[in-house]
């Protein structure tokens, strides 16, 4: 497969000065990004274990955040010394 | 990212510019398809503008060291990931004068300051702290009210809603 790629000049600066910095010229540093890039599990492959724990779980998003907030809220008026006053 | 069942916007006439609070980030680490998730995938399919700050990363990073992220299996690692795509489409904002203290949770601070550095109006949070901040029942944010007008915080829901009233229809 071969790819014909436009970048701005804005992109073309930055990629040749991390190129240059590996002693890559451009096309070469360029391949081993996307090769690293196309090697790596997606985001969604990554996460994917937490999300089907939280299914299994039964849990909604409201819980999580009230969880969230809760221990956040505590922690913050521990070291405070003192409850929020609101 | 799988398909919108919260109905964000599919056509956005101009990008928002706006800010996250952590826990919209949690819930998008844990749930993509809820309004929070549907929210952050906004921001990573480029579709507003975000904005991070170095204690944005702090609180998503102290995620799985709290028992919240501990019982629902976050590390280091997957959070690690996550942040550095986040990078990949967000705006960091490394330093920003501190222009607003809030009154009752000095923490929740750099939300606001961050976006009146990043000139943003929108924040996304579940935190009754930020979401008071616009609460006309609460004096003690009167001043916040007075001082930004122009800065409206939404819970992730009401974000989607928001965006959807915007989205022109097709007829």
């Amino acid at each position: 497969m071969t790819l014909n790629l436009k970048l701005d000049p804005a992109e073309e600066h930055a990629l040749a000065k991390k190129a240059q910095a590996v002693g890559m010229d451009v096309a070469a540093y360029a391949l081993r990004v996307l090769r690293c890039d196309a090697k790596r599990p997606s985001l969604d492959e990554i996460l994917a274990p937490v999300r089907a724990k939280f299914v299994r779980d039964g849990l909604s998003d409201e819980q999580v955040a009230e969880q969230y907030e809760t221990e956040k809220h505590a922690e913050r008026a521990a070291r405070r010394g003192r409850p929020f006053n609101e | 990212m799988p398909s919108e069942p919260h109905g964000a916007a599919g056509l956005l006439m101009n990008k928002d510019r706006l800010v996250f609070d952590c826990n919209v980030y949690l819930q998008f680490l844990l749930n993509p398809r809820g309004p929070a998730g549907v929210c952050v995938g906004l921001a990573l399919e480029d579709r507003v503008e975000l904005f991070v700050s170095p204690e944005v990363l702090r609180e998503i990073h102290e995620l799985p060291l709290r028992a919240v992220g501990i019982e629902r299996g976050l590390t280091p690692l997957t959070v690690g990931q996550f942040t550095e795509e986040l990078l990949n489409h967000a705006c960091f904002i490394e330093q920003f004068p501190v222009l607003y203290t809030h009154p009752i949770d000095p923490d929740d601070s750099f939300y606001v300051n961050l976006t009146l550095a990043a000139n943003a109006a929108l924040i996304v949070s579940n935190d009754k702290h930020l979401l008071n901040l616009t609460n006309p029942a609460k004096s003690w944010s009167q001043s916040f009210r007075d001082q930004y007008p122009g800065i409206t915080i939404f819970r992730p829901v009401a974000y989607l809603q928001y965006c959807r009233q915007r989205t022109p229809t097709r007829d």
